[in-house]
């Protein structure tokens, strides 16, 4: 059972149900069925997301469109905004035919929609939507978010290709080139954070960024500057968004991949390209803009204070939970803010040629985003040999300390190498991190709490075996 | 039966019905469709073993990454509306032939041994690494899986971490870094025969 | 140790540790050898190589390969790779005692044995870029592209050379086989040309796919990956199978039947699969003939002799990490490998030389050839085994230094018989290629009468076709015969080795016949009216390269005592 036990941790729901009791025979429930239950309470939680975030950008979308273009869009389904515009479509939707074409390949043509949003729903498995709020931690979990949401893809070209018709095809095809091409500027800006911070784990990339918003990694260096900049630019064209909507392109291809698609399994791709839009800003926000963190030293603060506390004591904890959820909010906000910005460049920029896309992808995006990357290497070598820290800005320590001093601080307290754990080769790192501010007399009492907060997703993991 | 013994048949009976289809259909890109189907299901297996990072590869790499190559080949060369793959009876029983004979050849000796008490025999050498059942190092239960793993591909053995006598683990940035060059070769290989003749002279023939 | 000592010891031994700078003669001599001993300047030789690649490569990407053409850079790069491998191998052989290093944390491995691999085969890459020179066969145009594969190819033949651990022994066979491909496929737009690298790529797969199923279960079985543990401190194959196999039957007596070693068995004989590829042992030869026939003879010469010396470096590592186990419970695995590779050569070599007798197409014969090459190049390891294997005290009229004292002869006749096939081989390849510059033919029918047109051609072919019997007073004389003594004196560890003796001895006989047939195709018939002329004169770049290939095979024949003394010193060191 230990496999999959970090859905168990202290805090989380597993733990909350582990220490509950069946209705009605009183009797404790055994860890494989908390296992389960928990299971597909994250897989619940993560659905109704991934359902809700369309139906949202959607009206948003139609909203936003109509006042670029001087129109008013939806105002009457559901109030005066039009908020039920949305489930309006839906409910159309599903009542449409489900149409497969004679000539198109039955059971590709009708797999295709799945795979593209199973592999949108599953990336959005491993990200933190707050701290340690995710459905599956995972050590490498920018990897993973990555890889799964590479088959997509698979999903989009396969759609083109089994519908028999010219126009899928040839939508597929720019599609395959298109996103071939884009994953790789995109995996290596996605990595340019990861380099500052020195984790693939999503959750420690976002706790290193408390503190005041200069903590922030986007303005971490210039090179993570601009590569918040390459990354929106590439997540955009990975979306499959205007101006790089090339595979849809209305005006040359009808609808591109999906043109022979109709009611609900059309329906799909548009939730898999809404959801991946909001995957991708929250990627985003969690990589360059601080997570779930406010930017406010001292609120934030106060928050972490209350998930620590939470952390610490067993079982459900209110105080804790409505952190972790403002938390939550915070970050879907910052995700919403992206997602906005990506719809006004829809409906204000033209559309690329595809020999264009590819121009803009291969000859500059690679070429910078591989520049950024080696520059990111090199500048807090130089930074540090320059004027001794690793950050140009000198940031207070009642401030929370720069990001840069807290990462030094943290390969100070967090080795496996203190003296302790020489003599005994598998000794915890976590541990030998606890235990370190007594052996470092000389770190301070806020150092002291951000290091240990900087830690703590292993300590939780820790205390939950014992 | 727990869970994870549950799982496990789920993802390896996906696996090899998706690698039989494979094997099965005519029409190559339901092929890749199927071989999708069976890679991911063994990149599943390896999240079963914690291995996330193995299994994160084996999805970008083949899910996303060779596959897609694959139906785009396909997309890009086939001449009719669905490039059909026909085999003959013999053939096709010739290689069902072969393929089980191997199939039962490897079953029969994997399944002959006894693997658990080769562990233990093993483990009785004295330069066993240990640290794998330490606590720190339990990729399982924290989640730690990529550390050790990243630490090796830089050369750094966390194993010696207790030794004493200075000698060093294999790690393996000899691989990882060589490999590098032996992708820009293949990469400069597959370029040169997908590509047209060069002519820089066109006055000069070769 | 702590973290930070791992990783400063890691440096250490991977960069070199170095005195504080100072501008004098001394400390850069200084610096040099220090930097020679750490693993990055023990691969300093690859490492060239890869230079020159990413240096061919840029080149054209600035537009330089105007001025300076590629096969300059590829010849600089090779020569400054000889120049680094031949001061590696002095340096070995001046020292006082014999160097066994491991480097790169122990996955490669650094002795004579390793070096003389490297200086053969890059003297050898030296030759085909020459070659490449002499017969124009990458133009302008493509040489990057070509000398690129070549070089690739050659750097995953030299850490064939080197390997100690089974990752880089299948990293290595994909380093030397994926370039391999493209390079047979190297002519665009000739069918037979495409159609050979596909059938090389689908056999290639195949046999790598087999290999790396043997590869994990081999060390899913033993729990170790190292061939070879110089200070014992990492478990190797040889301790690990020792304690499988010893531990499964609890101290009775050797069964392969037990279950382990079945499962052992079954794994290695998978290994060998993948390696039995690259030598081209049959049953896994088919791909030889086509691929040879398909592709440009200069790529022909070089996988016939690079590859197949990079394997049997590879094969030989693994052969001794296998049987490095006095135990006496290892005894049957050991001969019934030897004998298992015992047969495998005697059905190569027969396979090989009765094929090529009905050959009509010269790179066809010669791809024959090689595969019979093989076949006795492999006796050697078989005799080796056996002779590893052998349990001194069941050997009349042998004492444990006498089975020693074999196997290093076996190992020396091995690593002779590379030494000149090196340049038999490619000469013989090399005036297939030069012969085909001039008449655009390559059949045997063809090169009837060109003696008299082209008589250094000739007179070096014919050089090379003699040694590549053994007709004495030529290289391949001494090679052969060395390989047979050794098969002789293994025969008496057991009988099967006469056995094959006797068929090697059959086949050389048997293959002066289709070797004269080209002989008396050229020398002794007229050339027919009309054929297209083919006059090589000795004072023209052909001429004088094919002489410098040739004459090695003379020299060695009547100088056999230095090389094979050289070989007998490295057999020493790798056989300690």
């Amino acid at each position: 059972m230990e496999c999959i036990s970090p859905l168990l941790a202290a805090g989380s729901i597993g733990d909350f149900l582990r220490t509950q009791r069946v209705p009605f025979c009183g009797c404790e429930l055994d860890s494989a069925t908390v296992l389960i239950l928990t299971a597909i309470i994250h897989a619940a939680f993560l659905f109704a997301m991934f359902g809700l975030v369309p139906f949202f950008f959607i009206w948003l979308e139609r909203k936003v469109a109509g006042r670029i273009q001087d129109r008013l869009g939806p105002t009457r389904v559901g109030g005066r905004f039009g908020w039920l515009q949305s489930l309006a479509d839906g409910v159309k939707l599903i009542q449409k035919e489900d149409l497969v074409p004679s000539m198109a390949d039955g059971l590709l043509f009708r797999m295709a929609p799945y795979i593209a949003c199973v592999a949108t729903f599953g990336a959005f498995m491993v990200l933190p939507f707050s701290d340690g709020w995710s459905a599956v931690a995972s050590d490498v979990g920018l990897f993973v978010l990555f890889a799964i949401l590479s088959i997509e893809v698979v999903g989009i070209i396969l759609a083109g290709y089994s519908s028999g018709s010219k126009w899928s095809l040839f939508g597929g095809m720019r599609e395959a080139a298109q996103m071939v091409s884009y994953e790789i500027p995109l995996a290596i800006c996605g990595l340019i954070p990861v380099l500052a911070v020195g984790s693939l784990n999503l959750t420690e990339i976002g706790q290193v960024q408390s503190g005041w918003f200069l903590n922030w990694l986007v303005f971490n260096s210039p090179f993570t500057f601009l590569a918040f900049w390459v990354y929106f630019t590439v997540s955009t064209a990975s979306c499959k968004r205007a101006p790089f909507d090339l595979a849809e392109a209305e005006s040359e291809l009808v609808g591109g991949f999906h043109t022979e698609y109709s009611g609900m399994r059309w329906s799909f791709f548009f939730m898999a390209e809404y959801a991946s839009m909001f995957l991708v800003s929250l990627v985003a926000s969690l990589l360059f803009l601080g997570g779930w963190h406010t930017g406010i030293a001292p609120l934030d603060s106060v928050l972490t204070g209350l998930r620590e506390t939470a952390a610490a004591s067993p079982g459900f904890h209110v105080a804790g939970y409505v952190a972790n959820l403002f938390g939550m909010m915070v970050l879907a906000s910052k995700g919403a803010m992206l997602v906005f910005v990506q719809i006004w460049l829809r409906w204000t920029l033209p559309r690329l040629r595809i020999d264009q896309v590819m121009t803009t992808c291969l000859k500059y995006l690679v070429p910078m985003s591989c520049g950024l990357f080696l520059c990111q290497i090199i500048w807090p070598l130089v930074v540090i040999s320059a004027v001794g820290r690793s950050t140009l800005v000198a940031w207070p320590e009642e401030m929370g300390g720069s990001i840069g001093e807290r990462m030094g601080r943290q390969s100070v307290t967090r080795p496996v190498e203190t003296d302790e754990s020489a003599g005994q080769p598998g000794d915890d790192i976590d541990e030998s991190a606890e235990s370190s501010p007594e052996s470092l007399p000389a770190v301070t009492e806020s150092q002291d709490k951000v290091s240990a907060g900087s830690v703590r997703p292993h300590s939780v993991r820790t205390a939950a075996r014992d | 039966m727990d869970a994870t013994t549950i799982l496990f048949w789920i993802f390896a009976s996906i696996s090899c019905a998706a690698a039989v289809a494979v094997v099965a259909t005519q029409n190559v890109v339901r092929m890749a469709f199927w071989l999708i189907v069976s890679l991911g299901s063994v990149a599943g297996l390896y999240f079963l073993l914690s291995a996330d990072f193995v299994a994160a590869t084996q999805l970008l790499i083949y899910v996303g990454g060779t596959l897609v190559l694959l139906i785009f080949g396909v997309m890009l060369t086939a001449t009719g509306p669905y490039s059909q793959i026909r085999t003959s009876p013999g053939e096709a029983l010739l290689a069902g032939g072969v393929g089980s004979l191997f199939l039962a050849m490897i079953i029969t000796t994997v399944v002959s041994v006894d693997w658990d008490s080769l562990a233990a025999i093993q483990q009785q050498d004295p330069s066993y690494a240990s640290y794998a059942h330490e606590p720190g190092f339990n990729p399982a239960e924290e989640g730690n899986t990529a550390r050790p793993l990243g630490l090796k591909m830089l050369g750094i053995s966390l194993e010696d971490l207790g030794r004493t006598d200075g000698s060093l683990s294999h790690g393996y940035l000899l691989p990882f870094e060589i490999v590098s060059i032996h992708l820009l070769v293949v990469l400069i290989g597959a370029s040169y025969l997908a590509r047209a003749k060069r002519r820089s002279r066109p006055d000069q023939p070769s | 140790m702590t973290f930070d000592q791992i990783l400063q010891q890691l440096v250490d031994t991977t960069a070199g540790t170095y005195g504080p700078f100072e501008w004098s003669a001394a400390y850069f001599r200084q610096t040099f050898e220090i930097f020679m001993t750490s693993s990055l300047g023990r691969f300093s030789p690859e490492i060239i190589l890869c230079i020159t690649i990413v240096s061919l490569l840029k080149l054209r990407l600035f537009n330089c390969d105007r001025w300076i053409p590629p096969y300059a850079t590829a010849l600089v790069g090779s020569i400054v790779a000889v120049g680094l491998a031949l001061y590696q191998f002095q340096t070995l052989r001046m020292s006082a005692e014999p160097v066994v290093a491991e480097f790169f944390t122990g996955l490669m491995i650094y002795d004579q044995f390793t070096v003389y691999f490297r200086l053969l085969l890059l003297i050898f890459l030296v030759l085909v870029v020459a070659l490449t020179v002499v017969s124009g066969i990458p133009d302008r145009d493509d040489g990057p592209d070509f000398y690129t594969l070549l070089f690739g190819a050659a750097v995953g033949m030299m850490m064939m050379a080197g390997a100690n651990h089974l990752l880089i022994l299948f990293l290595s066979i994909e380093m030397a086989s994926v370039p391999s491909y493209a390079m047979v496929g190297f002519l665009k737009g000739r069918r037979p040309s495409s159609e050979a690298s596909l059938k090389y790529v689908v056999y290639g797969a195949g046999s790598a796919g087999v290999m790396l199923y043997g590869l994990s279960l081999l060390t899913g079985l033993l729990g170790t990956a190292t061939l070879i543990s110089v200070d014992g401190s990492t478990p190797d194959l040889a301790s690990r199978l020792g304690l499988v196999l010893a531990g499964n039957t609890a101290g009775t007596a050797a069964s392969l039947v037990s279950n382990p070693g079945l499962t052992i068995l079954l794994a290695i004989l998978m290994v060998f699969v993948g390696l039995a590829f690259k030598l081209s042992i049959v049953p896994f030869h088919f791909w030889c003939p086509d691929a040879f026939e398909g592709a440009a003879a200069e790529v022909g010469g070089f996988l016939s002799v690079a590859s197949k010396a990079g394997a049997f470096a590879l094969l030989v590592r693994f052969c001794i990490a296998l049987t490095g186990n006095p135990d006496p419970s290892l005894a049957g695995l050991n001969l019934s490998l030897g004998i298992g590779l015992g047969v495998a050569a005697a059905v190569t070599a027969t396979f090989g030389n009765l094929a090529a007798y009905s050959q009509k197409n010269m790179k066809r014969l010669l791809a024959y050839s090689t595969i019979a090459h093989a076949g006795y190049m492999l006796m050697a390891v078989s005799a080796l085994v056996i002779i590893r294997g052998a349990n001194p005290s069941g050997v009349p009229g042998l004492t444990s230094a006498g089975l020693d004292a074999e196997a290093r002869r076996c190992l020396e006749a091995l690593l002779y018989y590379l030494a000149v096939y090196l340049f038999m081989n490619l000469g013989a390849f090399a005036i297939v290629a030069l012969i085909r510059n001039q008449i655009f033919s390559e059949e045997i029918e063809d090169y009837r009468g060109l003696a008299g047109e082209a008589p250094v051609l000739c007179v070096c072919m014919l050089i090379c076709l003699f040694s590549l019997v053994g007709l004495p007073p030529l290289g391949g004389f001494w090679a052969k015969l060395e390989i047979f003594a050794s098969l002789f004196q293994a025969g008496r560890v057991h009988w099967f080795m006469w056995v094959v003796l006797g068929i090697a001895a059959v086949n050389t006989v048997f293959s002066l016949f289709y070797y004269m047939r080209v002989l008396k195709s050229m020398f002794l018939t007229e050339r027919p009216v009309g054929a297209r002329s083919a006059l090589v004169p000795f004072r023209s770049a052909p001429g004088l390269y094919v002489v410098m290939v040739s004459v090695p095979v003379l020299l060695l024949g009547v100088l056999a005592g230095p090389l094979s003394q050289t070989a007998n010193n490295v057999a020493r060191i790798l056989l300690r």
